[in-house]
């Protein structure tokens, strides 16, 4: 048990490190590029699985990000806000929206969420596509400015590289694991893990489950506000097909791929699955179909996911001896 | 016997299901420190009262007083807040938690500290964890459980998993316990364990209403026993006198033509 955890230990400060210096080993925009990619899609993922957790699927996560992005976006633009300003608020205006939701929907079990969350992902696109004014209907917003600069003392962080950009999604990457895993250590954590099993046991033991699943839904939707901002800011422009159903699908894809039982799970489907979808880039219009049979793949064989390998292979070893 | 004060009336609790009347105005008073039996025949409505009680169902007529105060059709967790928790019917246990993860659901009406101060490792949210800790050791130990903290509630025997239901439902110290048929698909050595676990629950000073099919186990531990037939009370009164009443014999056993 405790060599397990120092196991877990070692193996976090390795790849937190490799991630910090990877700037210093490749200053390949490419490679940069799909690191911060992984970085972002984590933060979407880990908001999809907290929710998964207590017996909710969201399928409206890239809306989540896309009002994230919109709201920064059209801050920053109309009003000349600073993206420091923005970034923070798209989260909150997220996770409000998701509390508005969540409020009346999350009573509902089994399918009738997902129906609903589906419902939030299309009419979310006709808001974005319909208000012209505020939203650029289909051709999105363009021109969203850069981060302005950090000055601290004599050293100015200017967002002109991608190598800032990476270092930014990777700060609100670890503050998203952070948060995440305290929320789940603490006992809302078990509290939420608690419910799909046996809500009413848990209500008449005096626990309020609607307060816990909102927040868990609204912690997800705060950190889908953050990716979308930074994305926005990022690539200076959004549109409504950036944040479509398809993106949330891609979102649960990999939560399901990297394994719903623990953080790490969501962080690994995502770093797997992009780095596959790069590879595989001369392929691109099988994609799909590729992804797709991967997909049934991992569920058929190892339901818990590419995280349960290490366990699977062990377990393997120890039965043969 | 009533001189003692009432912490549970029930009056003229009714509950329609479409039309049939599932409980039909059923008055009962249950006073403090008491063990409360309420018996039936199948379908008699015993386990709907319990649910319309902890607020599960609506109640479509009546009221449900608890300590001279109105609960009727209060959200299940404010019932339960106030201290009058249920157990359930079947093993309703969370299966794949260990038996002190079953215990510190049912403590979370003792925690103090909100959900975003939990993030952070505070000394009171430390402090706090240690307490709840106390708490579930405790209520481990009284239900007879507590070597089996770390097991998981699905790997527990049949009478362990209702002991731990009956743990969940101590862990958040209630004044009035509600025990749905304890000693369900027991054998006697464990009816005996569970009567004398009931008697301890009383000796702690909380109040007892249990549904019941087991006569001997209902006969031997009630103070007072109500019989329910088809929705209606149909009898009421100290065990003695229930095991002589006409109609209760004539309910169980069915009329002489």
């Amino acid at each position: 048990m405790k060599n397990n955890s120092t196991t877990k230990k070692v193996i976090i400060a390795i790849v937190g490190l490799a991630a910090i210096l990877l700037p210093v080993f490749s200053s390949d925009p490419y490679i940069l590029h799909i690191a911060i990619a992984i970085l972002i899609w984590s933060m979407l993922a880990l908001g999809i699985r907290i929710v998964l957790v207590s017996g909710h699927l969201n399928i409206a996560q890239a809306s989540f990000m896309g009002f994230g992005a919109y709201a920064s976006g059209a801050l920053a633009m109309k009003l000349g806000w600073s993206f420091w300003i923005c970034l923070p608020l798209a989260g909150v205006i997220a996770a409000i929206l998701a509390i508005i939701v969540g409020l009346p929907t999350l009573r509902i079990k089994g399918a009738y969420f997902v129906i609903i969350t589906l419902g939030l992902s299309e009419v979310s696109r006709r808001i974005w596509m319909m208000w012209d004014s505020l939203f650029g209907g289909p051709q999105g917003l363009l021109g969203i400015p850069p981060p302005d600069a950090i000055k601290l003392g004599g050293l100015a962080i200017m967002f002109n590289s991608k190598v800032h950009y990476f270092y930014l999604a990777f700060v609100l990457f670890v503050i998203t694991v952070f948060v995440m895993w305290r929320f789940e250590k603490s006992r809302t954590g078990l509290l939420l893990k608690s419910f799909p099993k046996a809500d009413m046991l848990a209500e008449s033991s005096g626990v309020y489950i609607m307060k816990y699943k909102v927040a868990a839904f609204a912690l997800g939707a705060f950190f889908a506000g953050l990716a979308g901002s930074f994305w926005a800011h990022y690539f200076t422009y959004c549109s409504p097909w950036d944040f479509t159903l398809m993106a949330s699908f891609y979102m649960l894809m990999y939560v399901v791929m990297g394994g719903t039982g623990s953080i790490a799970g969501p962080i690994v489907g995502s770093a797997v699955m992009l780095t596959l979808d790069e590879l595989l880039r001369p392929f691109k219009e099988y994609m799909p179909m590729i992804l797709g049979v991967i997909l049934i793949l991992v569920l058929r064989f190892m339901p818990g996911g590419i995280i349960s390998i290490p366990g699977l292979i062990r377990d393997a070893v120890m039965r043969k001896e | 016997m009533n001189q003692k004060n009432p912490i549970l009336e029930l009056s003229g609790v009714t509950k329609y299901f479409g039309g049939l009347a599932a409980v039909n105005d059923v008055s009962l008073s249950v006073s403090e420190g008491e063990i409360v039996g309420i018996i039936g025949p199948n379908g008699a409505g015993k386990t709907t009262v319990f649910n319309l009680v902890s607020s599960v169902y609506k109640l479509t007529h009546g009221t449900v007083k608890f300590n001279n105060e109105d609960i009727t059709n209060l959200k299940p967790h404010r019932v339960a807040a106030k201290g009058l928790v249920r157990t359930f019917q079947a093993n309703v246990l969370f299966k794949d938690f260990t038996v002190l993860e079953n215990i510190l659901v049912g403590c979370q009406l003792q925690v103090e500290t909100s959900m975003f101060m939990d993030l952070f490792n505070f000394r009171t949210v430390r402090a706090q964890r240690e307490k709840i800790h106390a708490v579930a050791d405790n209520i481990m130990e009284f239900v007879g459980l507590k070597n089996y903290r770390d097991e998981l509630a699905q790997n527990l025997a049949h009478g362990h998993q209702r002991m731990l239901g009956i743990g969940i439902a101590m862990a958040s110290h209630p004044q009035l316990i509600m025990l749905d048929e304890p000693v369900s698909g027991m054998n006697n050595e464990e009816k005996s364990e569970m009567m004398t676990l009931i008697r301890k629950i009383r000796d702690r000073g909380i109040t007892v209403l249990l549904v019941e099919h087991d006569m001997r186990v209902v006969m031997g531990l009630c103070d007072r026993v109500a019989v329910l037939n088809f929705g209606t009370k149909i009898a009421e009164g100290v065990p003695e006198e229930i095991q002589n009443n006409a109609s209760v014999i004539e309910a169980y056993l069915g009329a002489d033509d």
